[in-house]
């Protein structure tokens, strides 16, 4: 090139210069990232009982460079689920479940159910849905603070996937009656539920809204499906029988409820809770005692005892009280739940807390107050069978016991020994009577508790 | 010659020319050659310094002129060439003879190369229609690369008014009406001399379009002979080129080849993420078997693989820069990009020319197959993975149902910050691990479009008499468009579940729902396209007036074929479709005056009825057959210019109409409307435009080194009238059944009289000075100022449905005149760039070199280019809700503006 010896130098430095300036100045090529690989972070790996001790009610923000890991136990594949995320501690008989908040969908793709997860805690909040644990983030509601979704991207770098692999959660076989707050946002199998009667072949949910279904156990118990109408199963109708039902169990004590992932989380079969509790009736469970002491109102109860060889669940059996004179019933007590072994005793009784102290044993079931439990002498009991049929009656309805064979005002009515068979008809026979009047053939004895009582036992030996 | 007679040539020589006599004078004769030899250079002007006229080279370059005595520099001026300062020597006696006086090839003008990359390369966000570089007209060259920043176009027009031939073959694509860039992209050297006619001007070849034509040769006879060697280095859309072109020229045989090659690569553009890798060749072979009977065979192949990136909202663009692009990500160390465009279209010409004094003809043959790829990134129950989609933005926080949530916010910006672009590892980890076992969760889809093309076009032009000319022409086509989605990369899946996310319903019923890599899912159907055009006209060129009538027709056929048997519409998505026809006319006339020997005046004026692009006869052919016949669109303009060409001013001034209605328009978007939520196919029927506005485009000397130059436009495109809107979803989507049907849901008329039209800046002025120093070096500084420049509409947002919805309830009980915030867009802002170019040209012996620098926006400027508005939020409620908070979800996304880029070339011809 020696033409361009005829540029003075500078001139060529210049064009030269400039060019390599020009091709040098790119913008800076941004960061590589580093592989996405499965590092051990540099935090410290607590249990989850660092977190439940961590929290009260209130929303916390967890400033501890720590992090817990567990297992994932929801899906929101089906939309049943939405906005947030559940990780109970172990596969297996968990002792600990969390909610996570977030706002990122379609989490079981990255976090599908059984994935071992691990949730770095710093920066964020705790708190408790129901009464359970939860993970957010903060929202402020009139200057108090409430949990509310994290944003979702910002999600994936508080959950991350663990380095060792996942597993299957096993859920927690319970019972409705055993269930416990520390169980709550763990996956949980509760046997035996149907629908209940009212809510049968209904939809699983209104479509666009959040229903919440009524389940009922077979022993009587109720529970209820948190249910959403965007979920894909929302039409479906819910299945008829009973069987168990699987779910993640949310709320709180004295209200749980059950959160399902997909429609065939209730494993139903054909069989209702009649089917498989046929309705009993029988004519050898009698009323046994009926208390009235004279001094102290809160000691009065009702006794059943069954003198035949069989147990009897007392499925849609109930006490009705006709009170005084009156041809309607009063209260009526369902006894569903129960079970009368034979030869066993069941007392009842609406003061509980008195009945402990004065007889020293519990009531196997607390009726309300003015009901079978809680007659002042001068009413009539009937015992109904589920079909409605009277089995045992105490008294005549329509007539005030006062001044006849059925009173035991101040008194008791003890069924005798020899009685082994329910009697529809009151016979004033099969009964001993003590009371303030004394009148047609009754004893007039005011009895006082607890001494002159035999609450749980038949027949009185000492009669 | 005798002396009488010189004497007399001279005296008429005096008469013809305006020459001043002042004392005594000489004659000077020689002759002005071009530096790179060949014939001499006609129609040169040959000045005093003064500027004063004194006369001009005949055909073979020789001139005679009078020269007054004391006059001692003679200044020779040609288009294309630099201007040359003759010293003459000392006049003894009467005539002087001087030596050969050579002129310099104008070195290449950044306009040359820079635009008409930039035009095949953004063409999905169409930059600028037909700006065109070559040529006189200082106003469309100033266009082209001034304002070209701005996404200008010239007249309002968009590109597809554009005609383009290459070799004689029409090189415009059936399907949107476009030239076809990417079949040339790379391969400058060709187009450096192509010929550009302006809007509605009159050219041998054809009817032309509303933007001119554009005329290809590349052919050895019509390009310089030899070797030119290339080198670039830019910042704009790739990094280094390098470019071989080789030209026999012509031998006596007639035989003569021409042989390019270009090569462009880059990691990145001005965008991140944007890599860039072309390799583009061509070879020509032509024949003149007698004189003026040629033959020309030629073959294109331009290989272009870019990555792409996106139009964002002001949001994204506040919190990641204006370089930002969503759509990369890491995998392995390197760059990868999920929207790359792949385009491959071969071409083979064979032109056969005949010319005579009185006739010249043209017979032009093309074919072309192959078509273009782009990637896109699907998500199929999982994350969507781009990172500013609108769920992960700050502004979601804001715009929350529940009120804001400040905490979230901030955590969602950061959360923004650290993650801002596609991780691929996760993606592939998702499915890996995803449910039912292999089922691809993330996928990475190619939309193919591309076919055969066969084009033939023919045409006559006769010299009726002297200077008055008739041609006539017939064009053909024939073409077949295959469109369909293809599996590119399964991302460590095993397959993928062919389905319609959001229905559900299989896309090919006849075949298997599991689909693995390369297999076509989505969509695939064929589009069979014919077409026949004639035009016939007449044109005059005189002296003082010129002017001409021509008239052009058309019709066009075109059959959907689908393969797929859609689960959405079972009965008609297979097979052949209706057949449907379009067809178009068109007249126009001009007329051209020289008002003085200084200016000519020049009128144009036109009346076209025309069908739509294919691509907007069937309402979704990805989907169904459906149509909804068309109207034709009118159009009706009118321009007028007046050329100046004083002795230190030239340029021209121009005003122009134009008059649309008619047109059709297809969109598709996720639409929230009062009648439910879907994905949609937005048609808008009845479409009105009126563009008008002026033109001016003028340089005047100040010396012979130094130029002062004003390239202005100054429009106002505006909607016309009020348009039908229609839409159409898939069944069960959510919107009335009517919907998914043949007709679509009417949303009634969209009022869009006055509105503006995104057609560019509205204002656009660049003031420069040029500065020819006389060692061939010069320097170009101009400033450049754009405004008025739209959003383009969300239709949607001007119909009745979206301000009276249907159950006519408003929100909070609000009066039907409640209108918290207007649909109306407001302009992009203005901006400010200065732009400066340098060169240099360098001649040893046969070698010329010429290099230049290109630097634009010095100040770096951030500013936006163009932008749409997100129709998503189709009623005023939920507009409102979104836009009161004042972080719009769905916002209007903007294109950005490059920041300070260069451009830099050595060329080398030998």
């Amino acid at each position: 090139m020696e033409f361009l010896g005829k540029w003075p130098r500078l001139g060529q430095w210049a064009l030269f210069g400039a060019f390599l300036t020009l091709t040098g100045c790119t913008s800076p090529e941004p960061d590589s990232e580093s592989d996405v690989g499965c590092e051990i972070p540099e935090m410290e790996g607590v249990g989850f009982q660092v977190l439940e001790a961590y929290g009260g009610d209130a929303v916390v923000e967890i400033t501890d460079p720590i992090y817990v890991e567990g297992y994932v136990i929801s899906s929101d594949r089906e939309g049943n689920i939405f906005g947030r995320l559940y990780v109970q501690d172990q596969l297996e008989n968990p002792a600990y479940g969390v909610e996570l908040k977030t706002d990122l969908l379609d989490l079981q793709a990255l976090f599908p159910p059984g994935a071992r997860v691990r949730i770095n805690l710093q920066g964020l909040f705790l708190g408790r849905q129901g009464g359970g644990m939860a993970l957010g983030s903060r929202r402020d509601i009139f200057g108090n603070p409430v949990l509310d979704r994290i944003p979702a991207l910002a999600t994936l770098d508080y959950l991350t996937l663990a380095c060792t692999p996942g597993g299957t959660p096993i859920p927690r076989e319970v019972s409705l009656d055993s269930l416990n707050p520390s169980y709550l946002h763990t996956l949980v199998r509760i046997p035996e539920l149907e629908v209940e009667a009212g809510a049968q072949g209904q939809p699983f949910a209104e479509a666009g809204s959040q229903t919440r279904i009524p389940l009922v156990s077979c022993s009587g118990h109720q529970l209820e499906l948190d249910n959403s109408g965007y979920s894909d199963f929302q039409a479906l109708p819910l299945p008829a029988g009973s069987g168990a039902v699987t779910g993640i169990l949310v709320g709180s004590s004295g209200n749980f409820r059950l959160l399902l992932r997909t429609a065939a989380d209730l494993d139903f079969e054909p069989l209702s809770c009649l089917d498989r509790y046929p309705l009993q009736t029988t004519d050898q469970v009698i009323i046994s005692e009926i208390a009235d002491p004279d001094n102290e109102a809160g000691a009065r109860f009702i006794e059943l005892y069954n003198a035949g060889a069989e147990s009897i669940a007392l499925r849609g059996w109930s006490l009705v009280r006709y009170t005084n004179d009156n041809t309607s019933p009063g209260l009526q007590e369902d006894l569903t739940g129960l079970e009368i072994g034979p030869g066993q005793v069941l007392v009842f009784t609406a003061s509980e807390a008195i009945y402990k102290q004065v007889y020293g044993r519990d009531p196997d079931r607390v009726f309300r107050p003015n009901g079978p439990a809680d007659s002042n002498g001068d009413d009539n009991i009937l015992l109904l069978d589920p079909f409605g049929t009277i089995i045992d009656a105490f008294g005549v309805p329509g007539e005030d016991g006062s001044g006849t064979a059925h009173e035991f005002e101040d008194g008791r009515a003890l069924r005798l020994p020899r009685v082994f068979q329910a009697s529809a008809a009151f016979q004033p026979a099969q009964w001993m009577l003590w009371n303030d009047t004394g009148a047609a053939g009754t004893q007039l004895q005011p009895r006082q508790a607890p001494a002159d009582f035999t609450p749980g036992l038949h027949p009185d030996p000492s009669q | 010659m005798s002396k009488p007679l010189f004497r007399f040539l001279l005296l008429c020589g005096a008469l013809l020319l305006p020459i001043q006599l002042i004392g005594q004078s000489c004659t000077v004769r020689g002759r002005v050659q071009q530096a790179t030899g060949g014939p001499g250079v006609s129609g040169a002007v040959l000045l005093t310094l003064a500027n004063i006229h004194l006369g001009e080279t005949g055909e073979d370059g020789q001139f005679i002129i009078p020269v007054r005595e004391g006059q001692r520099e003679l200044v020779v001026r040609a288009v294309g060439f630099l201007d040359l300062r003759v010293v003459l020597p000392h006049c003894t006696g009467d005539t002087l003879q001087l030596g050969p006086l050579i002129l310099r090839a104008l070195p290449m003008d950044e306009p040359d190369y820079v635009w008409l990359e930039t035009l095949a390369d953004e063409e999905d966000q169409d930059p600028g229609g037909g700006l065109l570089g070559m040529g006189r007209d200082f106003f469309t060259r100033r266009a082209a690369f001034d304002f070209s920043a701005g996404y200008f176009r010239t007249r309002g027009l968009e590109q597809q008014e554009l005609l383009a031939t290459f070799n004689g073959v029409p090189m415009n694509n059936p399907w949107d009406g476009r030239p076809m860039w990417s079949s040339w992209s790379g391969l400058t050297d060709l187009i450096r001399t192509a010929g550009n006619h302006r809007a509605r001007t009159f050219y041998p070849r054809g009817y032309g379009g509303l933007l001119g034509a554009l005329e290809i040769q590349g052919s050895p006879a019509a390009l310089r002979p030899g070797m030119r060697v290339t080198l670039s280095a830019s910042n704009r859309s790739y990094r280094f080129r390098q470019m071989v072109t080789y030209n026999s020229g012509q031998s006596n045989t007639g035989l003569g080849y021409l042989i390019s090659m270009a090569r462009r690569d880059g990691d990145r553009g001005y965008l991140d993420g944007t890599s860039y890798q072309s390799l583009a060749g061509y070879a020509a072979l032509e024949w003149e078997f007698l004189p003026g009977q040629q033959l020309l065979f030629s073959g294109l192949l331009s290989h272009t693989r870019r990555g792409l990136s996106g139009a964002l909202t002001e949001e994204v663009t506040a919190i990641q820069g204006r370089q930002y692009n969503p759509h990369w990500g890491w995998q392995n160390g390197k760059i990868r990009n999920s929207r790359v465009q792949d385009t491959e279209e071969p071409l083979l010409t064979f032109t056969y020319t005949g010319k005579t004094p009185k006739a010249q003809w043209e017979l032009a043959i093309g074919h072309q197959w192959g078509g273009s790829h782009r990637s896109r990134l699907g998500y199929f129950g999982a994350p969507n993975p781009d990172p500013s989609n609108y769920r992960y933005m700050p502004s979601f926080y804001y715009n929350s149902p529940l009120g804001p949530n400040y905490a979230n916010v901030q955590k969602a910006r950061q959360a923004f910050v650290s993650h801002p672009q596609i991780d691929w590892e996760r993606l592939y980890q998702t499915n890996s691990g995803a449910y039912p076992e292999g089922r691809a969760a993330y996928l990475l889809t190619g939309d193919w479009q591309g076919g055969s093309r066969w084009k033939g076009a023919g045409r006559v032009s006769l010299m009726l008499y002297r200077g008055l000319w008739l041609d006539a022409g017939l064009q053909a086509s024939r073409s077949l468009l295959e469109a369909r989605q293809e599996i590119l990369d399964l991302l460590g899946a095993a397959y993928h579940k062919d389905a319609d996310p959001f229905s559900g319903t299989q896309n090919d019923l006849e075949g298997p729902e599991q689909k693995g890599p390369g297999a076509v899912v989505g969509y695939a159907f064929d589009l069979k396209h014919k077409g026949l055009q004639g035009y016939a006209q007449v044109r005059y060129q005189g002296n003082r007036w010129e002017g001409g009538v021509a008239y052009h027709q058309g019709k066009e056929y075109a059959w959907r074929y689908g393969h797929f048997r859609n689960g959405r519409y079972p009965e008609d998505s297979q097979g052949f479709g209706p057949s449907l026809q379009g067809s178009s006319q068109g007249l126009k006339g001009y007329l051209g005056v020289r008002l003085s020997g200084h200016i000519w005046a020049m009128a144009h004026l036109g009346s076209e009825f025309r069908s739509p692009n294919l691509r907007d006869w069937y309402t979704d052919p990805r989907e169904h057959h459906f149509y909804i016949p068309a109207e034709r669109e009118r159009v009706r303009g009118a321009s007028l210019d007046l050329h100046l060409r004083f002795p230190r001013l030239s340029g021209r001034l121009g005003g122009y109409f134009n008059r649309f209605d008619g047109g059709r328009s297809l969109r598709s978007y996720y639409a929230e409307t009062a009648f439910g939520d879907a994905f949609v196919r937005e048609l808008a029927l009845g479409l009105g435009a009126r563009l008008q506005g002026f033109e001016a485009g003028l340089e005047y000397q100040l010396s012979p080194e130094v130029s002062l130059n004003l390239a202005a436009g100054l429009a106002r495109h505006r909607y016309a009238g009020r348009a039908g809107l229609l839409l159409f979803a898939a069944p069960g989507a959510g919107l009335p059944e009517v919907a998914s049907g043949p007709e679509g849901l009417d949303l009634g008329d969209a009022d869009l009289d006055g509105l503006p039209l995104a057609r560019g800046p509205e204002t656009a002025l660049a003031l420069g000075v040029r500065y020819r120093a006389p060692k061939y070096w010069w320097l170009d500084v101009r400033t450049v100022y754009l405004a008025r420049s739209f959003p383009s509409l969300a239709l949607i947002r001007t119909t009745d449905a979206f301000r009276n919805p249907p159950n006519n309830t408003l929100p909070d009980g609000a009066a039907s005149t409640y209108r918290e915030l207007p649909p109306h867009p407001n302009p992009i802002p203005e901006a400010y760039l200065l732009n400066l170019s340098f060169g240099k040209s360098w001649l040893k012996g046969s070698h010329y070199i010429s290099a230049f620098m290109g630097w634009n926006n010095v100040f770096d400027q951030a500013f936006r280019s163009g932008g749409y508005q997100q129709g998503r939020m189709a009623t005023q409620t939920g507009y409102n809700r979104d836009a009161r908070s004042g972080h719009p979800s769905f916002g209007p996304r903007y294109w950005q503006g490059q920041g300070r880029n260069f451009f830099i070339n050595i060329a080398w011809s030998f």
